[in-house]
């Protein structure tokens, strides 16, 4: 064909002459093998970085899509943590109100003080007469004055103790029965059990 | 040959032809898609992964001087339900559901079960409003397929009815009434609007958000208030008010020094949580809203103005008659009593009408009208309080020369207790008016303040004159006839009573405010108490609010270590 001939004429006078004739003396293997060593390496480092890229790339991915995951559980936790708090913040305060603490200090008994009497530090002298507290509680702390509607539902002293108390003592009590019932201990004091529960704080008996 | 090349070129040409035509075909819809529509098509499909999300931040808290809550924001969700599922679920029938719902809210069953019903065709209708955190949690643990909730960021007032009447409240259309109306600008959060991608299962897609708008909380604002004090006030106003049968009570405690606020009480008082637990008149504070005519208290602010311009001094006599005629008409002491030769200090102590109406006359009505308004009468106070009465002056012009006197004695002029207070703040700080301060300042999010108090005074009377007055008013507290309710052992109390009448449609009636101003320590006045009980049933003087304003100032002295006096009181001659 005539394309054929034209290819195969037109580098026939490129090559210079002197190549042409020392291809004939050159060991042919031993050049085709300096050129096609590197070529390989080339390749196989090429492929190798290619799938290593493509590994990699998957890899990150498949960690970046776990983390998000994570991420979104934790959101989610953070979220939780954080409704926990402004609720347990928002007990507090309503806890905290004057007419609840008045409540709780009527509860244990006490008394405000109207005539108070004070101690000079510099002259040691007292002023005003020290008279015991009256307890005119009812009048001086008379509730549904200063309503508050905040406080619905949240116990006062005894009630609130007692309430306070049962949570914490009643796997204590239940422990305690199951002990009785294997191995019959002389007169267990029960009381002693609701008293101090094993990991509560030292703290007196208040009532 | 030449045939079939030419049959060759035919359908090469035919092809070529096809090939081009459905290139051309995709190339104008590449164009189409790529750039034409390619924006409307970008949102599509980002609106299709994407959704926004409101992000709230919350409104700011209301704290007291001490930094105790008054008001914060806190979370309620709302439970809503589609009555088309749950009517037709089989699975969670609506009666039990019901139940178990209301014995977690606390509501009747058949209340939801009404509201369900109201509309079973409709895919909304709410079951409960405004539940807790602990609730909701209990109510998704029921598993209710056919419940839903809405998060709605609620205010909770942990202090209920103490200082409730400052503090304002927050209804279904944003705030309503005191701070959390007027002091909305420092307040107010912005909610915040993020968009995201996420995937099938819901999960974010990883780097794809984009926040649009940031969410802005509130300031804290913070008050003069002592929320300790506040309530003990409250109580003590609130037993008396009930002990004489009053309509209503106030009481003010104000810092000589400053002018700040530390407790403004009203009874009744509203629970910002409860809000319909009172009357609708009682759903702001009379302290600061409604102006009366304060009676014999006014009289101390006589005494100083005459002073400060030197036309008397604490012993000028006089001789105080039971009635004095007056031009059109009678002016009368509150007890019958012979002509009482008295001083100026004397005219105080026995609260005498006829005395400082005849010592008032060394001085021209107008230059006392001055004084009025410069003492802050007829102009509102700092505070701008929501609802805040200026007490309003009537001009000088409209006076006739029964006013004229009668405004000598707190009759025919107004003021409200807060504006009462500010007078004897006045008085007590040695003439200088400071400005009454009900808020501290507003901290922003960023720990910066705002709308902090000038807090520069102005000189209304002379020192001489103020001073002389509070001096002068000790011998109210020592040697007048409430002597033995206003005595706190221990401390000098300079305070003066006041029994004003009512006036409805133009006439007096036999309805009282009854109130005591006063100030202790006298030597060194630190604090300002003002208690009214407003139409006392039982006692209908001032003796009625003597025994809490006693009350109330000793626990002030005491609360805030007020050393007691060491040297006895030097008083004044009464009488000559």
């Amino acid at each position: 064909m005539s394309t054929a001939n034209l290819a195969f004429t037109l580098p026939a006078p490129e090559v210079p002459a002197e190549e042409q004739r020392t291809r004939h003396i050159e060991v042919v293997p031993s050049r085709s093998q300096r050129r096609a060593r590197p070529r390989l390496v080339y390749a196989v480092t090429a492929v190798v970085g290619v799938v290593g890229v493509l590994f990699g790339q998957l890899g990150l991915s498949i960690l970046l899509a776990d983390n998000t995951y994570e991420i979104s559980s934790l959101r989610s936790e953070q979220q939780q943590l954080t409704r926990d708090e402004a609720a347990l913040s928002e007990k507090l305060n309503v806890l905290s109100s004057p007419q609840h603490l008045s409540d709780e200090a009527v509860a244990l008994g006490m008394v405000s003080d109207a005539s108070p009497v004070f101690f000079d530090l510099a002259t040691g002298a007292v002023l005003g007469e020290a008279t015991p507290a009256e307890g005119d509680v009812e009048r001086q702390f008379e509730s549904g004055l200063t309503p508050n509607e905040a406080l619905a539902g949240i116990p006062v002293g005894a009630a609130a103790a007692e309430q306070q108390q049962q949570q914490p003592t009643q796997p204590v009590v239940a422990e305690e029965t199951d002990a009785a019932a294997s191995a019959p201990v002389p007169a267990a004091p029960a009381q002693n059990a609701e008293e101090a529960p094993a990991d509560s704080l030292p703290a007196p008996q208040t009532h | 040959m030449p045939r079939a090349q030419r049959s060759l070129r035919a359908r090469l040409a035919l092809t070529l032809v096809v090939v081009l035509a459905v290139v051309t075909v995709f190339v104008v819809r590449l164009i189409d898609i790529q750039v034409v529509q390619a924006a409307a098509l970008n949102e599509q499909s980002t609106s299709r992964r994407s959704v926004p999300v409101t992000t709230y931040a919350p409104r700011g808290e209301i704290i007291d001087s001490t930094g105790k809550v008054l008001a914060d924001s806190t979370d309620r969700w709302d439970i809503t339900a589609s009555p088309r599922y749950a009517l037709a679920s089989t699975k969670h029938p609506v009666q039990e559901s019901a139940e178990a719902i209301a014995a977690i809210t606390g509501q009747d069953p058949a209340e939801i079960v009404a509201a369900l019903q109201a509309k079973p065709d409709a895919d909304h209708a709410y079951v409960s409003r405004s539940v807790s955190l602990d609730q909701l949690r209990r109510i998704k643990e029921l598993d209710i397929s056919w419940l839903y909730d809405e998060y709605r960021p609620s205010r909770n007032y942990p202090q209920g009815s103490v200082a409730g009447n400052l503090v304002g409240f927050i209804g279904t259309d944003g705030p309503q009434a005191g701070l959390e109306l007027s002091e909305n600008d420092c307040l107010a959060s912005t909610n915040g609007v993020s968009t995201y991608e996420r995937g099938a299962d819901g999960v974010r897609l990883p780097g794809s958000t984009v926040t649009e708008t940031q969410a802005q909380p509130g300031g804290t604002l913070q008050l003069t208030i002592d929320s300790d004090l506040q309530y003990f006030v409250q109580q003590a106003i609130g037993q008396q008010a009930n002990a004489l049968g009053a309509e209503s009570a106030t009481a003010v405690v104000m810092k000589a020094s400053s002018g700040e606020l530390l407790a403004v009480a009203d009874y009744p008082s509203v629970d910002p949580n409860n809000v319909d637990g009172v009357d609708i008149r009682y759903l702001g504070s009379l302290a600061f809203s409604t102006p009366f005519e304060p009676g014999s208290t006014f009289k101390a602010l006589t005494a100083a103005t005459l002073l400060d311009k030197g036309v008397v001094s604490p012993t000028s006599k006089i001789v105080a008659p039971y009635e004095l005629e007056v031009g059109d008409g009678t002016i009368k002491d509150s007890f019958v009593h012979g002509d009482l030769n008295l001083t100026l200090t004397g005219v105080l102590q026995n609260s005498s009408n006829t005395g400082i109406a005849q010592l008032a006359e060394y001085m021209p009505a107008s230059q006392r009208y001055e004084y009025i308004e410069r003492f802050g009468i007829g102009t509102r106070t700092e505070v701008g309080f929501n609802g805040e009465s200026p007490s309003p002056l009537r001009p000088f012009e409209d006076w006739d020369s029964r006013t004229a006197l009668n405004s000598t004695f707190g009759q025919g002029v107004v003021a409200t207790s807060v504006q009462v207070a500010s007078i004897y703040q006045t008085l007590a700080n040695n003439g200088v008016r400071m400005p009454v301060t009900l808020v501290k300042g507003c901290q922003l999010p960023d720990g910066s303040w705002v709308d902090t108090p000038t807090g520069e005074g102005t000189r209304v009377v002379s020192e001489y004159a103020a001073d002389t007055t509070v001096h002068m008013l000790e011998s109210v507290v020592q040697d007048g006839f409430l002597a033995k309710s206003l005595t706190i052992d221990g401390y000098r109390v300079a305070a003066k009573s006041g029994t004003a009448e009512i006036a409805e449609g133009g006439v007096y009636t036999s309805d009282r405010v009854i109130s005591i101003a006063g100030m202790a320590p006298a030597e060194n006045p630190e604090y300002v108490v003002v208690v009214t009980l407003t139409k006392p049933d039982t006692i209908k003087t001032s003796a009625g609010a003597a025994p809490t304003f006693r009350e109330i100032m000793s626990h002030v002295l005491t609360t805030y270590r007020v050393p007691p006096s060491t040297d006895p009181a030097e008083l004044y001659p009464a009488t000559w």
